[in-house]
């Protein structure tokens, strides 16, 4: 197949070539900087294989709620638009229960190790 | 200017300012205070050194957003000095003039300042036992200090600003929209605006054997609200792998409030506090996404600014958290 070795397997062997032969050779505020460097691929790798499903169930998740269609950001604009404007209940369960998880979904990309959010997923699991 | 060159600026300087000294060693940058650089170094005093911190802005102050000036913030030190509060002395101030650049330089306190040693380590067992109280009663301390003898602060943050700056932004967020909504729905009476740190958490104190030894980094002071240092203090993202205790890590609630209100006579007002809570929480996500402009405006193209705009669903969780009355730590 074309394409091959993988976006993955080639993220990979880039943050291996980074952590074993590269951060070794580097003190001070140059390895802080490289140890960002590795955390960014993390996200970029974590990304392509979260993001899909994440966004469409944001998506499929506001439109359920609002009772309408639409892409993402738009459904997401309305939705802002709404709460400002008072026309959603800002108490209402199934807003704060649709925006827990989106945001969930989204940290498990970003920042999966947040303290919060493992406090949450937890709860979550208790 | 490359390090050279900072080396050569900075000794001119510190000859004004310590004339018997015999120039300087260990200049290295520090980690931390993504705005402005700090850096660290020691001056040689015949046979002592003195332990001393930089703070400048390389490429001018254009691009902090709300922070005060460098010789603003040297002031506020000075200021809060006088009042007989824990912070480094200043030695000298520069401004745009000068080949340094703005800049001022204060002493090194001594002790230790890592927020997760300060959080976690065992060796500061015993300082951690005081060290909440004394912390508490520290931010009401500085609230006697008169607001007329300070340069000219930053104001109060409305939540009517809050919605500016947001608006001022590209992106958008429902969980941001609920909080500014909630804010404005649940908004205390109005209070006299007082002597705020700003930045007042958990990696800008230092702490020695007997607790706290020094309050630093006031970039962020302004006049605001009496119990907003108190809630920074408490906030999810500052406790540093120990949620459990809610003051910076370090301690509980119910220290940190006993030690404020040990110098007001007074107990702390819950729904104020809960309210500095939210106000902080949300004006933290639209900081994400001040930062994500000034990385792709070209102000700061590093990967670490950019990479705060990814923390932005941190603090919206954090922010449910606090609107739906759920500590993450289970709230001691």
């Amino acid at each position: 197949m074309a394409h091959e070795p993988t976006t993955e397997e080639l993220l990979r062997a880039v943050r291996e070539w980074i952590k074993q032969e590269v951060m070794p050779r580097l003190d001070g505020y140059a390895q802080f900087r490289g140890g960002v460097a590795l955390g960014a691929l993390g996200t970029v790798q974590r990304e392509l294989s979260l993001r899909p499903e994440c966004d469409e169930r944001a998506r499929a998740g506001i439109a359920d709620l609002l009772g309408e269609e639409g892409s993402l950001p738009a459904l997401e604009a309305a939705l802002c638009e709404r709460i400002r404007a008072g026309e959603v209940d800002a108490t209402d369960s199934r807003l704060l229960r649709l925006l827990r998880e989106t945001t969930m979904a989204r940290l498990a990309i970003d920042s999966p190790k947040y303290p919060s959010y493992l406090a949450a997923r937890a709860r979550e699991e208790a | 200017m490359d390090q050279g060159e900072l080396e050569g600026a900075l000794r001119t300087a510190l000859a004004e300012a310590f004339p018997e000294s015999d120039g300087f060693v260990g200049l290295e940058r520090l980690v931390g205070g993504a705005s402005k650089e700090t850096w660290s170094l020691d001056v040689l005093e015949g046979d002592g050194r003195r332990p001393l911190v930089l703070r400048r802005a390389p490429q001018g102050e254009g691009f902090t957003i709300g922070g005060l000036s460098l010789a603003g913030e040297a002031a506020v030190i000075e200021a809060v000095g006088a009042a007989g509060l824990p912070v480094p002395r200043v030695h000298f101030t520069t401004g745009e003039d000068s080949p340094l650049g703005p800049a001022f330089a204060m002493d090194r306190v001594t002790g230790v300042g890592d927020p997760v040693a300060i959080a976690r380590d065992s060796v500061l067992a015993t300082a951690r036992q005081e060290l909440a109280f004394q912390v508490g009663a520290v931010a009401a301390q500085m609230q006697a200090i008169d607001l007329a003898s300070l340069p000219e602060l930053a104001e109060h943050i409305t939540v009517e600003r809050l919605y500016e700056l947001y608006d001022e932004r590209s992106q958008q967020s429902p969980v941001v929209e609920l909080g500014l909504r909630w804010l404005g729905d649940n908004a205390p009476p109005p209070i006299a605006p007082v002597l705020c740190h700003g930045d007042y958490r958990n990696s800008n104190l230092i702490v020695g054997a007997e607790g706290l030894a020094g309050v630093i980094d006031w970039e962020f002071a302004h006049a605001g609200d009496p119990l907003e240092d108190l809630a920074l203090l408490c906030m999810a993202p500052w406790r540093f792998g120990r949620l459990d205790r809610t003051a910076g890590g370090f301690g509980t609630k119910a220290e940190l409030f006993a030690g404020y209100s040990s110098v007001t006579g007074e107990p702390v007002d819950g729904a104020r506090f809960h309210h500095c809570q939210v106000l902080h929480t949300v004006r933290w996500c639209i900081g994400t996404m001040s930062e994500l402009r000034v990385y792709r405006d070209g102000d700061d193209p590093s990967l670490e600014r950019g990479l705060v705009g990814r923390r932005l669903a941190e603090t919206e969780l954090d922010l449910l958290d606090l609107l739906e009355g759920i500590d993450p730590g289970g709230g001691a």
